[in-house]
This record gives C-alpha cells, sequence and structure tokens, in this order.
C-alpha cells in the first residue's frame, strides 16, 4: 500500500492519462485506476472528485454534462490542451524522479 | 423495517451539502457517483441495502472529501483577493446597516457639501478664463487721490489704449470700450431698455476670444452703426433666426445688426449690444483727446515676450506726459490681469463693466469645505473604532486562522476606501440635486454643473478615496493590532474603548467645528440683517422708483408729476438725477477765493424741490431749495454734515458760503443748507461729504411715496398715469427698499450658503453622535441595568451618559468661542457699518449643539433605561 501522499501527487499524472485515451466520468475513472493498481491505491472514491475539480479549475481538464446510458445526467471530464502539455511535463518529472531514484540506489549498491 | 434506498441517498446527499463545500453541480455529480456503483453492485447479486452501504463505505469520509473539496473551490476564489474582501465588505454592510448607513451617510452628506463648494470654486476661478490670450490682456485702470481720500477707476480716458499701443513696443494690441447711456432698442413692435450697450472697437475680437454664432469676427464692427448682439439678445428681438441684416432703431440711430455671439462663458462682462466704436457720438463736453474724461474701459494686450510689470513702470511716464502737473502726483495707471477682474469686489472701485465677486468668498468656502471633510472623517474614525468591541472577535478569529498583521490592515483599509468610494458615487448624484434644487444662493444651476462634470466627477472620486484612506489608516492599524488572546478570552472585551480619550478629542474636534460655524453663520446673518433693516437716515419705505430715461421723458416730468400728485394713496412725488443704489459722480468743492488744487471732492446729487422732504431727510440748517428755487440765477447747493465737517465748517457758518463745483465747466452756487448725514451709498462704505444740488430737471428718477394701502390699485394707477403721459415708452419701477436691498445680496446669498453648509457640517456631526451614542449604550446596558437593579431612577441614568457629552462641549466650547468670533468679526470688518455681537451668539451656537446631543443622547438612553434590567443583566 502507498503512503498517502505519493498517492495524491501520482492522481494529477494519472487521471490525465486516463483521460487523454478519450473522455469519461468520475466512477469510471476511479475503476479504471483501481483496477490498473490493484491495491496500491488506498483511496476513498469520493477523494476523487476535488482532483476533478482543481484540475477542472486550472483548464486542464474541461467537463460537460450529457446523458448516460442509464439515463441520468452525468458529468463527463476531457482532457484540454494545456492538460495534455501538463501531462507530458508531469511525465517527464516523474521518469526523471525514477532515473534519479534509481542512480542513488544504484550507487549505493555499487558501494556495498 | 424496510430499507428505502432512496431516502437513504437522499439523506447522504444532504450530509454532503450540509458541510457547504460543493458548489452547484458537483452534489449532482457525487450522486450519479453513487447511484452508478450501487447499481453495479446490485447487478453483481447484492441487496439494495448491502449494495448501498458498499458504495458509500468506499465513498470514503464525507468529512475529508468536502474538506478537500473546499479547499479546491476556496484556492481558486483566492486568485481574486480584492473580489473576496468586496464580498466580504459587501456582506459586513448587510449584516450591520446602521453602521453602515451612519458611515457611509456621513462621509456622503461631507462630499456632497465639499462638492457643491468645489462647484461653486471653479465657477469662481473660471471667469475670461477662455481667452487664449488671458495671460497678456490687461486693463488700464486709475487710482485718484484728493484730500477727501483715493478713488480706484477702472475706467480711464478714451485715448490710453491706442497710445500705449502705438507707442509702447511691449504693447501688442488695444481695445477701448464706452458703455452707452440706457437706451430704449426697437425692432418693429419688440422695444426694450437696454443698459448693457457698449461701444466697442473692432479689435475687440482680436484681443478677446469670443465666438459668433452669426456674423465675421473680422468686419463685425468695423462699419458705423452697426452692432453685434449676444445670443440673449438676439433672441430677445428675433427670436430664433439669423438676425445678420436687420436694423435696430435706437434713439436717432439705426444699427445694423452684423453679428451674434455664441451663448457668453464666464466673463467678467455683462453685455447684451456691442455697438462699432466709429457709432459713438462724443458729447459736447467730452473730447476724443481727454485723458481726464475717465469713463472708457481700455484694454491692452502686452506681447509675450514683455512683462506686466515692466510695462507699468513705464506708466508714471504717461500720466506725466498726458496730466496736467498739478494732477500727475496724484494720478496713477495701473494694469489689471483680466483673470484678477472678476475677484475683485466692486465695491471697492467705481464703475466695474458686470457684477464682480469677491476672492474672499471662495477663500472662506473652501476653508468650510476643508472643515465638512474633517468633520466626516472623523466620524468615520468614531464610528469604526466604536464598534471596535464588536469585530474584534471577528479580527481575532481570522488572526487564529492564520492571518497576517498585513492583510488584516489591508482589508479594513480596503472596507474604508470602500466605503468611501461608494459616498463618492452618491454624493456626486447628490451634488447634482442639491445644485439644481438649492444652488441659487451660490449663483449654482445646472448648466454649471454640466460644464465641470469631469472635474467634479473626478474630484469626487479622489475625495471618497482619500477620505477613506486617511480615515481608515487608524482603525485599519488598531484592528490589525488586535491581540487574539485578548479578544477571544473575554466574552465582551474591553478593547478599543481604553482610547476612549481619542475619540473625545475626535468628538471635541467636531463639537469644535460645529460651534464655531454656528457662530459666524449667526454673525454674518445679524450684519445682513442689521444691513436692512439700519435707520439709513431717510425714510425708504412705501417709495417707488420710476425711472424716465430719455430726456424726451425728462421734458414731460411736470406733467407727470401732477397727474401723479392727484391719484388716490399717493402722498409726495420728488426726482432726482440718480436712484440711491449708490452710483453717483464726485466733483470738486472750491471755496469761492480759495486755491482749487486742494478743494476736497464729494459726491453730487442733483435733485429736484421735493425730494428732501420726501425722503424725509433732517434739515438742520439754512433753508429748503423749495424757498429759493426761483431767488436768483446762481446755483444752490445743500450740504451734508460730512461736507460741511470737511471744509472746516459749522452748520450756521456753512450757509451762505458761495463755492464752484469742478466739472460741466464749472458750476457756481450758493450753500443755502444743511442736512444731516444720510446713507446714500451701501454701508460697506463710510457716509461721504455729499452736496445735494438743486436742478430743476434733475427727473432720470422719480420717486413715489404711497401710503402703503393697496398697492396692486396703486401701481396700476401709476402705471395708467405713466401710459397716459408716456404712450411711447415702457413702464419700469422699483421699490427703493429693494433698490438699497440689492447692494447686499451677494453678502445676504453668500450668508444663506454659508448657513447650509454649517448646517450640514453640524447634521454630519450628528449623525456621528448618534451612532456613537449607540454604541456607547450597547456596550453601557449592563451597567445601565445593575444601576437600575441598585435603585437609580430612569433619569438619573440618561444624566450620567449626558453628563460626559456635556463637560466635553463645555471644553471644546473654550477653544470654539474665540474661533467663532474671529471669523465672524473678519467677516463684518469689510462693513464701515457693523452690528454689535455679544455673548449671545455664543449662548445661541452652545446651547444648539448642547441640546442637540441632549436629545440624540437621551433618545438612545431612556431606551436603554426603560429595557428591563433582568433581560440586559442576563444577556450578559
Amino acid at each position: 500500500m502507498l503512503p498517502k501522499s505519493l498517492v495524491a501527487a501520482a492522481a494529477k499524472p494519472i487521471i490525465l492519462s486516463i483521460l487523454k485515451k478519450g473522455r469519461s466520468y468520475g466512477y469510471a475513472i476511479i475503476d479504471e485506476m483501481r483496477e490498473k493498481s490493484s491495491s496500491d491505491l488506498p483511496w476513498a472514491e469520493g477523494s476523487i472528485y476535488p482532483v476533478l475539480h482543481k484540475l477542472e479549475k486550472n483548464g486542464l481538464i474541461i467537463s460537460e454534462w450529457s446523458l448516460s446510458e442509464e439515463g441520468r445526467n452525468r458529468k463527463y471530464y476531457h482532457i484540454s490542451e494545456k492538460g495534455k502539455k501538463a501531462l507530458l511535463a508531469e511525465q517527464n518529472n516523474w521518469l526523471k524522479t525514477f532515473e534519479m531514484l534509481n542512480r542513488f540506489w544504484s550507487l549505493k549498491m555499487d558501494n556495498q | 423495517m424496510e430499507f428505502d434506498l432512496e431516502k437513504n441517498i437522499q439523506r447522504w446527499l444532504q450530509d454532503h451539502s450540509k458541510t457547504g463545500s460543493f458548489e452547484d453541480g458537483q452534489l449532482a455529480e457525487i450522486e450519479d457517483h453513487l447511484r452508478t456503483k450501487i447499481q453495479r453492485t446490485i447487478e453483481q447479486g447484492s441487496d439494495e441495502q448491502r449494495a448501498f452501504e458498499k458504495a458509500i463505505e468506499n465513498w470514503g469520509e464525507i468529512g475529508s472529501v468536502s474538506a478537500d473539496e473546499r479547499l479546491v473551490n476556496t484556492r481558486q476564489r483566492s486568485h481574486y483577493p480584492f473580489m473576496k474582501q468586496l464580498i466580504f465588505i459587501f456582506r459586513l454592510f448587510r449584516k450591520s446597516p446602521v453602521t453602515t448607513l451612519l458611515n457611509i451617510g456621513g462621509l456622503t452628506l461631507g462630499i456632497t457639501g465639499s462638492l457643491v463648494i468645489l462647484l461653486f470654486v471653479l465657477k469662481e476661478n473660471s471667469y475670461d478664463e477662455i481667452h487664449s490670450k488671458k495671460n497678456q490682456i490687461f486693463r488700464v485702470e486709475l487710482e485718484s487721490t484728493t484730500p477727501s481720500g483715493t478713488t480706484h477707476f477702472v475706467t480711464t480716458g478714451p485715448p490710453t489704449g491706442r497710445y500705449m499701443a502705438s507707442n509702447y513696443d511691449e504693447v501688442e494690441n488695444s481695445v477701448t470700450i464706452k458703455r452707452g447711456d440706457e437706451v430704449l432698442v426697437r425692432f418693429q413692435d419688440k422695444a426694450f431698455y437696454e443698459e448693457r450697450l457698449f461701444y466697442v472697437e473692432p479689435s475687440f475680437f482680436e484681443i478677446f476670444d469670443f465666438q459668433l454664432k452669426y456674423g465675421d469676427r473680422t468686419t463685425a464692427l468695423s462699419q458705423p452703426n452697426t452692432v453685434v448682439l449676444t445670443s440673449k439678445a438676439s433672441v430677445k428681438y428675433f427670436g430664433e433666426v439669423n438676425p445678420t441684416g436687420k436694423v435696430l432703431e435706437t434713439g436717432g440711430q439705426s444699427l445694423m445688426v452684423t453679428g451674434v455671439l455664441e451663448p457668453l462663458p464666464n466673463t467678467h462682462f455683462e453685455m447684451d449690444l456691442l455697438v462699432s466704436y466709429s457709432s459713438y457720438e462724443y458729447p459736447s463736453f467730452g473730447s476724443p483727446t481727454s485723458w481726464s474724461w475717465v469713463t472708457f474701459y481700455n484694454y491692452v494686450q502686452l506681447k509675450e515676450s514683455s512683462s506686466k510689470e515692466s510695462f507699468e513702470e513705464k506708466l508714471p511716464e504717461i500720466v506725466k506726459a498726458h496730466f496736467p502737473p498739478e494732477r500727475v502726483p496724484s494720478i496713477q495707471l495701473s494694469l489689471k490681469r483680466i483673470k484678477d477682474i472678476y475677484l475683485t469686489p466692486s465695491k471697492d472701485q467705481a464703475d466695474e463693466i458686470g457684477p464682480t465677486s469677491d476672492r474672499f468668498y471662495s477663500q472662506v468656502l473652501t476653508f468650510v469645505a476643508l472643515l465638512i471633510v474633517l468633520v466626516a472623517g472623523l466620524n468615520y474614525i468614531n464610528l469604526s473604532t466604536a464598534v471596535a468591541s464588536i469585530r474584534a472577535k471577528e479580527v481575532g478569529i481570522k488572526k487564529a486562522l492564520g492571518a497576517s498583521k498585513g492583510s488584516l490592515f489591508y482589508q479594513f483599509l480596503l472596507e474604508s476606501i470602500f466605503a468611501g468610494i461608494v459616498s463618492a458615487s452618491i454624493g456626486f448624484l447628490l451634488s447634482y440635486l442639491v445644485v439644481i434644487q438649492i444652488g441659487q444662493p451660490l449663483g449654482l444651476d445646472k448648466t454649471d454643473f454640466n460644464y465641470f462634470v469631469q472635474p467634479l466627477l473626478l474630484a469626487s472620486f479622489i475625495l471618497g478615496g482619500s477620505t477613506g484612506l486617511t480615515s481608515g489608516i487608524y482603525p485599519a492599524l488598531l484592528f490589525s493590532g488586535v491581540e487574539v488572546k485578548r479578544v477571544l478570552l473575554n466574552s465582551r472585551s474591553t478593547f478599543g474603548y481604553g482610547k476612549s480619550y481619542l475619540r473625545k478629542i475626535l468628538v471635541g474636534l467636531q463639537y469644535t467645528i460645529s460651534i464655531s460655524l454656528i457662530m459666524v453663520t449667526l454673525i454674518i446673518l445679524k450684519q445682513i440683517n442689521y444691513l436692512t433693516s439700519k435707520d439709513l437716515g431717510f425714510e425708504k419705505e412705501n417709495i417707488l422708483v420710476v425711472p424716465l430715461n430719455e430726456p424726451a421723458q425728462r421734458d414731460r416730468y411736470v406733467t407727470f408729476e401732477t397727474l401723479l400728485e392727484q391719484l388716490p394713496g399717493v402722498t409726495g412725488v420728488a426726482a432726482a438725477r440718480l436712484g440711491l443704489e449708490g452710483l453717483h459722480g464726485s466733483y470738486q468743492f472750491v471755496e469761492r477765493g480759495t486755491n482749487p488744487g486742494e478743494a476736497p471732492r464729494m459726491s453730487i446729487y442733483p435733485v429736484n424741490l421735493d425730494f428732501i422732504d420726501l425722503l424725509n431727510i433732517t434739515h438742520m440748517e439754512g433753508r429748503k431749495f423749495i424757498e429759493v428755487s426761483r431767488e436768483d440765477t446762481l446755483h444752490k447747493f445743500i450740504m451734508n454734515e460730512s461736507a460741511v465737517a470737511l471744509m472746516g465748517w459749522d452748520h450756521a457758518e456753512a450757509v451762505g458760503k458761495k463755492g464752484m463745483l469742478t466739472g460741466q465747466g464749472g458750476i457756481h452756487g450758493e450753500i443755502i443748507g444743511v442736512v444731516s448725514d444720510f446713507h446714500f451709498e451701501p454701508l460697506q462704505n463710510e457716509i461721504e461729504p455729499l452736496v445735494l444740488w438743486f436742478r430743476e430737471n434733475a427727473a432720470n428718477y422719480v420717486y413715489i411715496k404711497t401710503n402703503g394701502e393697496d398697492f396692486q390699485n396703486q401701481i396700476q394707477a401709476i402705471q395708467e398715469t405713466f401710459a397716459t403721459v408716456f404712450p411711447e415708452y415702457i413702464f419700469e419701477f422699483e421699490s427703493l427698499d429693494s433698490r438699497i436691498n440689492q447692494n447686499y445680496s451677494s453678502d445676504q446669498a453668500f450668508a444663506k450658503a454659508l448657513s447650509i453648509f454649517s448646517t450640514l457640517a453640524i447634521l454630519i456631526s450628528c449623525v456621528g453622535l448618534f451612532g456613537l451614542t449607540i454604541f456607547m449604550i450597547q456596550r453601557k446596558m449592563k451597567e445601565i441595568g445593575i444601576r437600575k437593579v441598585l435603585g437609580a431612577k430612569v433619569h438619573q441614568v440618561v444624566l450620567l451618559l449626558n453628563k460626559e457629552f456635556l463637560i466635553l462641549i463645555c471644553f471644546t466650547s473654550i477653544i470654539a468661542l474665540p474661533a467663532g468670533y474671529l471669523g465672524g468679526s473678519k467677516w463684518i470688518e469689510s462693513f464701515a457699518y457693523r452690528t454689535d455681537f455679544g455673548i449671545e451668539i455664543f449662548l445661541f451656537a452652545f446651547l444648539f449643539v448642547s441640546i442637540i446631543t441632549v436629545l440624540t443622547i437621551s433618545y438612545h438612553t431612556l431606551r436603554a433605561a426603560l429595557t428591563n434590567p433582568s433581560k440586559v443583566i442576563r444577556y450578559e
């Protein structure tokens, strides 16, 4: 199980990545997250909404209401151009972090 | 009990909604999530209850989701801290309407008053502003000193301007203007008496920038017998059509209209008809080359390269070259900047070309405006700090939640600036209403407001913003410095109350200003009342003055008089050359056998036989005109006491003296009597030496005394008589009383304006006092309650609270008394005859302010004192 702070930090690139494939909605997003992360994400489902709203207010994703298959009003999200750029930057940052950590740990191993 | 899915979903949503963290739409999104989840779980085989429980379990804690959501939503708003503050201020205003109303009301009144005064000052200083060469245009004026005093003429001799322009390099151009006599002007069946007819040289339009609506500026005044009309005069004769080419008839002259002026801007010229100078016919006694015939307005335009001072240095040599050697030392020429003409009071000089004002008015009112703004600002500070104890808690909580001192300072400052701006907006609109409703005493109307609307708008916001800013600094400092522990631990903190000595000083200042202003206003009103009701040494009641403007009318005076005397109610008829409103000429009186060079100057009043008796002027010595009228060819003079005293005679000695009045080639005559001094000039001036000169044909003004009953019918009868004798002329009349009171009309208007503004200052102070009392009593509810429980009577409680303020008023009076006294004395210094005022003025102001204070305080205190003590004590 990952610590909460790390999950929170990862939420943004994860959501953006999901939306890059096409529009989706809160329940489906969290479903996919859970599916892809097995049990590493200790997230309450409700927690996704504040993140979605924040991304929307920052202009990274755009929402629209439309009718769901079940016949209910549903809010769908899709990624904006700004969001795509932000996702690239996030990917970059995470990869760099990953490489950096990797280097530290490799060094450590060499020393041992 | 059966599980109700729908009810549970709604309850769960309600729990979210209660946290207040979710915006519109967000709850609907959550609902969709929950329902989808439940549906999927049911599809997997769970029952409704189980599915619901699983859904909310997976959802997580409502509290933590809503906290996250709140963070997202508020962080979004904090991108606009200014808007957030404004929203806060609006909520604050809505929450405490009384405080807001008092705060904004006070500031609004202050700004309104100041804007009206500003408009007045702007207008006063806008006179002759339109002329592009205004800094180079000067009027040549003349000062003549004789043993009886110095007279400042705004006029000079006819050659003055042209001589200067052609002989001095400093002078670029000049224009000479001569006022025409009042004359009847006709166009077809329309006829009006024109007092403001001027003969002007063509260079008038080269020097001044008056624009023509019709006609050509360069040629309009170049030909004889042409006239340019003001737009007002044009409408009067011709309606709205272009009148150029039409002909006006005046006396023996026909004047062709060659131009119409655009509506006049604010200018010192008061004119209706401008006739070409070449149409002017010099009278037999006047020569175009005479430097001593001081009745022409001469304006010079200096070159840009030359200065007023350097040209003024050359004026003595002009005097030397053109005046008789014995007069040179007593004559002084000077230049007056055109911009200064309007603001030089006409009572200091003779024959101004139009009405003038006094810089003093602008200065006094500007000072009053500052006082009003000060009072309003003090109010704001007072009221803001008075609510300190209530708002301290708000500040404490904000601080506890992490607000910095700086952000709180900013918040409170913004609040006061905002209040200032709101007041400015309302004040601006209100000042418009004030100007159109009661702007008249200040000579202000809608046109003025529209003309100056931009500077006024700008000023209102600068005024609002800066008043808000300066009066907000102290409360902002006070609030941002609040100690959290102190205000949060005490349920009713004494915060801000400890500083009450400061508040006392502020309230004291307001009292000082109010009391002084009331005193000054009272003194001025008393002086004006004195002026209009003072015994002038002659009778002015029930006397009508009818002007006979044309020589042809004066020839028929005797017929007119005879018919008038037969009218019922008419008790006497007399005539004089002048109208007793202060205008008169002056000559030197040379006693037979003395040196004319040193003879004193005296005012001359040509009057007919009955004048002295009709006006009930006290005859003191010698004979009356009626007794000597047909005696011999010598002219007959009656002197007033001052004239006799100036000659160094006693009354009996004066009678029978012979002498000559200089003027009209010398008027030789004999003094036949002495009358008491009477005020033939406005009371700003001392009674001057006067010679009443008997002239049978001095009938420019007919004085008709009536018994004062049935005024309407008497006027009607007089008018009918006039029409019989002078069928071709127009009947005009005025009461002597109102003619004389016109001398004080600007003072009266000013007094009225000042009383309005004083009232305003007092009103603002009252608003402040009202608010202050509310808060003071709120804080003292418990004290009042306990006192009552311990047996205090209602009146004792009321007295207790009043005492504090009454002591304050007493203290402030110590400053206000001399301030108001000095202000009032300064004003009436300009009058030669002054009312005396004593302690009663001060007492009135003191009592007035005290009574208003007591009423305000008692109103609230009584309400508080009558409340059942159990309520307030328990409340505490």
